[in-house]
């Protein structure tokens, strides 16, 4: 189902059921449900990454194509980090393997030993084409190691990220 | 950046990162693990025989050697079970009353201080 730009009618134009469809049901069943994707964690394990320079967190998993009307797409994440030795981790996003936000991207956090650290953000990606896009979500880290927990059992961390995507 | 995938488990990324650090330098630019396999970052400007020695290196990766912050941390934790073990009584101020004023006085800050932390950590 695609999006139709609503047409115009004139005075005294007919209203036919080819145009009711296309331009009221079609576009209404667009609007009802836009086009989204979301991937919620419950592995078998966590992940980890000591890369200071982005990188995809699970490129197959974290990897969300939609195929969009052109309209915006909001961009949502939550998840619980931890380390072992203070660092700052950031986050990012990838739309067809370009990052949304430059240089250190889209939000830095500086975690300390010895605790969980939730973080989440909610980001508009505009100027999207209408058509076919994948996001992935990325990380890097000052220096040091960081932990995703991904559902793996982990005694008190056994927690469920969630990466989603919707066009708006 | 150059990505090289190694298939393996059990591995100790801190260690495994010193190493490739150590080995490595600038070159390396970190490492992520994902189920069953390690992916290793290295720069584009990065020789056959670096990425060949990354590669070697985390195929002979022993996860049981630990880096020196990691002993580092183990013998803090190990000292402070030691240490809590050792003094797991309360300090009594009381015990304190023929010393000087002064003694008394930091005998009972200090008492203070042990049920701050008690308190700090839920005890």
């Amino acid at each position: 189902m695609t999006w139709t730009p609503p047409k115009t009618w004139v005075t005294n134009e007919p209203l036919t059921a080819s145009d009711l469809n296309t331009h009221l049901r079609d576009n209404l069943l667009v609007l009802k449900a836009p086009a989204s994707d979301q991937y919620s964690l419950n592995e078998g394990f966590n992940y980890t990454t000591s890369s200071t320079n982005f990188v995809n967190i699970d490129g197959s998993l974290l990897s969300l194509p939609i195929t969009t009307t052109g309209g915006d797409v909001l961009i949502g994440f939550n998840g619980t980090f931890s380390i072992n030795t203070p660092l700052v981790l950031y986050l990012n996003v990838t739309v067809d393997g370009v990052q949304i936000a430059d240089n250190d991207g889209i939000g830095a956090w500086t975690l300390y030993a010895g605790a969980y650290f939730h973080m989440s953000f909610v980001r508009l990606k505009t100027g999207l084409s209408a058509g076919n896009h994948t996001f992935n979500l990325q990380w890097k880290v000052s220096a040091n190691t960081a932990t995703l927990y991904a559902g793996a059992g982990t005694s008190g961390g056994d927690v469920h990220p969630q990466f989603w995507i919707q066009e708006v | 950046m150059i990505e090289i995938i190694i298939e393996r488990e059990n591995v100790n990324v801190e260690a495994l990162d010193f190493a490739l650090r150590s080995a490595l330098d600038t070159v390396f630019i970190g490492l992520s693990t994902l189920p069953n396999r390690i992916v290793l970052y290295l720069s584009d400007d990065s020789t056959q025989d670096q990425r060949g020695q990354a590669r070697r290196l985390t195929l002979n990766h022993d996860p049981i050697q630990r880096t020196p912050e990691q002993q580092r941390r183990l013998a803090r934790r190990q000292k402070l079970a030691q240490f809590r073990e050792q003094n797991s009584d309360d300090l009594n101020p009381a015990d304190y009353d023929s010393e000087q004023v002064i003694i008394r006085t930091l005998a009972q800050k200090i008492a203070w201080l042990e049920q701050e932390l008690h308190a700090l950590r839920n005890q």
